[in-house]
């Protein structure tokens, strides 16, 4: 299993210059993904700031699906899976027909007569409806926390959307990694904590 | 008069065939150059469905290039407002404005191929319905303070009068006359001053030129040829628009003629000297043709704000 760091509300509460540091943080400590959204039409310009300052971790973008044509939306995803060279990962938040509609215009097809140009970079850009996306609260307790981590892990979750306040290390260091799979040796991230 | 550069369309073209990735990170390259030499700004362009992936999404890139520089400033020329939710539009404009102090400018117009509204949904004989609601939409929720950053492209009195009436930017497209320039110039200040100076500041008004620098008679011509070539794009888009009352693919010599007839291609003295006979606030130097090569453009852009911006501050 996969961890995505939720920044949504960060976005929301602290602002963008917050969302900026924190997905520049979680870029540097090899996160997988963060998550952006924003009000309609805002989704996918917060996306684009972040992939100028990150280089490596993945952008889910969350999108209201109900705001603007799919073709508009899989054209902005697209667009901007160019800006961050293949980065983008996509869900979207209304009707399962309209990510259907995207995901296929993003995947290629001809849809109502319309195609998608340009393609995205990836040879089919992942689209999750977010009514089928795990998303889980931590607390920042690593005692109660691993065992969400597990449970999702266990369940056969691919990819878990989590929100965190603290520092980010100890996400990194103990959660992502443990959401590998079930042999994750704790030890080895007890013993990190304490080197110098 | 501030000078910038357009139309950044990031196309790979038959004529010069390129990776879209590279150029999305060429665009932000340009910006930064652009910004380094001292030019006012950088505008996109927008079309959908087209074959060589003329960019149809303008807002991501101009934020990635809001964000990548810290003056410059970085325009839609245009954003076709029927094609899209204009709400939705006026809430990511307000959003790079207040994000980027105001460095974000929303250049809006019409459309005019039949396959990009059906595409989105829609039917263009709604177009100048979906335009004004748009228009009206936009001014309300994009900018409640100020109406500078809002631009309307036009070809015609008609729009002209438009974004007049409403205190909104006009912007003219990149290949008429003089005469034809100053008639849509008149039109749109008339409106304004007849709907009762709407916004209270005269709209500006910017002009898109064919342009390049070039020193001597091979470098002019080769420049001519650029301008000349480009046109192709936009008979390949008019292609089968056949209902827009623009005939683009019959006589295409002809066209061509006209649209190197009026270029802008000589010194930087000779250019400024043309350009600052236009009664304009905005110079948009089309130069975002698809053959040069890269080196002629970085070159150029080097000149624009070195040489030229200089002579054009007045």
């Amino acid at each position: 299993m996969r961890l995505a760091l939720d920044l949504r509300d960060t976005s929301a509460t602290s602002g963008d210059d917050a969302l900026l540091t924190r997905a520049v943080e979680a870029d540097g400590l090899g996160l997988w993904g963060v998550v952006i959204g924003g009000p309609p039409g805002v989704e996918c310009l917060r996306a684009a700031r972040v992939a100028r300052e990150t280089s490596d971790v993945g952008l889910v973008v969350w999108i209201d699906g109900t705001a603007e044509h799919p073709h508009t939306i899989a054209e902005e995803l697209s667009v901007l899976d160019h800006l961050s060279a293949r980065r983008v990962t996509a869900v979207i938040d209304g009707p399962l027909a309209v990510r259907d509609v995207v995901s296929q215009l993003l995947a290629g097809y001809v849809v109502d007569g319309g195609v998608l140009t340009p393609p995205p970079a990836q040879t089919a850009m992942t689209v999750w409806s977010s009514s089928a996306v795990a998303v889980a609260d931590l607390t920042g307790d690593l005692e109660v926390d691993r065992t969400v981590i597990d449970g999702y892990r266990d369940a056969g979750t691919t990819h878990l959307l989590v929100s965190w306040t603290g520092p980010l290390l100890p996400l990194a260091r103990h959660l992502a990694t443990r959401a590998v799979g079930p042999d994750f040796p704790q030890l080895v991230a007890d013993m990190a904590d304490r080197l110098p | 008069m501030q000078l910038g550069i357009g139309l950044w369309c990031l196309q790979s073209t038959a004529t010069a065939p390129r990776h879209f990735t590279a150029a999305y990170q060429d665009l932000v390259l340009d910006a930064q150059l652009a910004e380094e030499v001292g030019l006012h700004s950088l505008w996109l362009s927008e079309h959908h469905g087209y074959h060589d992936g003329y960019c149809p999404s303008l807002l991501p890139p101009a934020a990635a290039v809001l964000q990548a520089t810290h003056t410059l400033e970085v325009g839609t020329g245009v954003l076709l407002l029927p094609l899209h939710n204009p709400r939705r539009v006026a809430e990511a404009a307000r959003y790079l404005g207040e994000c980027f102090d105001d460095r974000f400018h929303l250049g809006m117009g019409m459309g005019y191929r039949p396959s990009e509204f059906a595409a989105k949904g829609r039917d263009m004989a709604d177009r100048v319905k979906l335009m004004n609601s748009g228009l009206d939409t936009v001014v309300e929720y994009a900018a409640s303070d100020s109406r500078d950053h809002l631009w309307v492209g036009v070809t015609s009195e008609v729009a002209a009068r438009r974004a007049g009436r409403r205190g909104l930017g006009l912007f003219i497209s990149g290949a008429f006359s003089r005469s034809v320039v100053e008639g849509l110039v008149a039109a749109h200040r008339s409106a304004w001053e007849d709907a009762g100076c709407p916004g209270g500041t005269r709209p500006r008004v910017g002009l898109l030129r064919n342009l390049w620098i070039a020193d001597g008679e091979a470098d002019r011509r080769r420049a001519l040829d650029w301008v000349r070539s480009s046109y192709l794009v936009y008979a390949g888009l008019g292609w089968g628009a056949d209902d827009t009352g623009v005939d683009f693919v019959t006589g295409i010599e002809a066209s061509m003629d006209e649209v190197e007839a009026s270029a802008t291609v000589g010194t930087a003295e000779e250019v400024a000297a043309e350009l600052l006979d236009y009664d304009v606030d905005l110079v948009v130097c089309r130069i975002g043709y698809d053959q040069p090569p890269r080196s002629a453009l970085v070159e150029v852009i080097e000149r624009l704000g070195r040489e030229l911006a200089p002579l054009v501050d007045r």
